[in-house]
């Protein structure tokens, strides 16, 4: 293939990519898929509640009062929930199959907390990390529960 | 700083008799199986120590960020059920997930042109407006070509989707060329399982 086809066609495969990736382009990491009770979405200077459907990006907490429950999937279909009083972030998510890059950190600060690993906990578990008051959390294509206990640290 | 533990010790002692338990109560970890009934592993740790977890079941305790977290202990059925009975309840229902295949590069094999209408009954069924479909090859022909073949079926596909009432934003995509075969074989092998797009209804 003479080298001015080649630019050629990864022109093409960038525009098509350019035109295709309706929602991931724009940089989503996740969807909010179930709410129950008062939960909340700070991103940057703003807050509003969650909701079914809203689409989440690096850098979101997402938190509950009293009563609040909040189940999310991520774009790699990693699966967390949380329950009432509990408050994470999505600090990293990176997932690029093509370029080999795949990074996870989530912030837990405090209450209850299910997580399922998706493709990034499957393919690169070292890449996943999980913050927490009392330490840090690796895993291995697992499911698991947390319950932090005591006051949130900064 | 020299502490006098025995004073501290004696006062713990006393304090514990009016009321259960001295120190902060202790945050948890449980690792439990997957729907498919897998365990992993987790590993749990702080400026104290680490301690890993393998089993279904089984809890790792941590007092605090310099105290090294206990050694796994077995949770109980029941006990996991009522600690975490809200995050359980909350738990978003798992991406349902199709496979279609493809007869040459772009048309589907007629099974899995019947599975189009399937998955609009999974989005109506889930309210959802979160798909992701992602394109895959065998091992035929080189990187970039097998990159814009995965790209042509995820918009072959995704453009079925459209024509049968999915919603065009609802739809994110990816090409992922033979990076992720389904079945792993020699390099250069025509593998139809592999010619594939993976469809995720979350």
């Amino acid at each position: 293939m003479h080298i001015s086809q080649k630019w050629l066609l990864r022109l093409i495969i960038v525009l098509l990519f350019w035109q295709m990736n309706a929602y991931a382009e724009d940089g989503t990491v996740g969807t909010i898929s179930r709410v129950s009770g008062p939960a909340t979405i700070a991103r940057q200077n703003e807050s509003f509640p969650a909701e079914k459907g809203i689409r989440l990006f690096e850098g979101d907490r997402i938190y509950t009062q009293k009563d609040g429950a909040v189940g999310m999937i991520l774009y790699d279909n990693t699966i967390l929930s949380l329950g009432s009083s509990s408050s994470l972030t999505i600090t990293t998510f990176r997932f690029a199959p093509n370029e080999e890059e795949y990074a996870m950190e989530i912030e837990l600060s405090k209450g209850k907390f299910l997580y399922n690993s998706g493709v990034i906990g499957k393919v690169r578990p070292k890449a996943v990390r999980l913050l927490m008051p009392i330490g840090t959390l690796g895993t291995l294509g697992t499911k698991f529960l947390v319950d932090l206990e005591g006051e949130e640290r900064k | 700083m020299k502490r006098n533990y025995h004073v501290d010790y004696l006062f713990c002692l006393l304090f514990s008799l009016a009321v259960w338990g001295c120190a902060t109560p202790k945050s948890v970890i449980v690792l439990i199986p997957d729907a498919e009934g897998e365990v992993g592993e987790i590993l749990v740790s702080n400026e104290g120590g680490s301690q890993q977890a393998s089993q279904a079941q089984e809890a790792i305790y941590v007092r605090d960020v310099t105290t090294p977290p206990d050694a796994p202990v077995i949770l109980d059925q029941e006990e996991i059920k009522k600690r975490f009975k809200e995050v359980l309840e909350i738990e978003p229902e798992p991406p349902a997930e199709y496979r279609l295949f493809f007869r040459d590069s772009t048309t589907l094999v007629p099974d899995s042109e019947l599975q189009i209408a399937e998955i609009v009954r999974e989005v109506m069924r889930r309210e959802s407006c979160d798909l992701l479909i992602t394109g895959h090859t065998d091992h035929v022909g080189g990187k970039e070509y097998n990159l814009a073949l995965s790209q042509k079926r995820v918009t072959a596909v995704r453009q079925q989707l459209i024509t049968a009432g999915v919603k065009p934003e609802c739809i994110a995509t990816e090409a992922y060329s033979d990076q992720f075969p389904l079945i792993i074989g020699p390099e250069e092998t025509s593998q139809p399982k592999n010619r594939r797009v993976e469809v995720f209804v979350k």
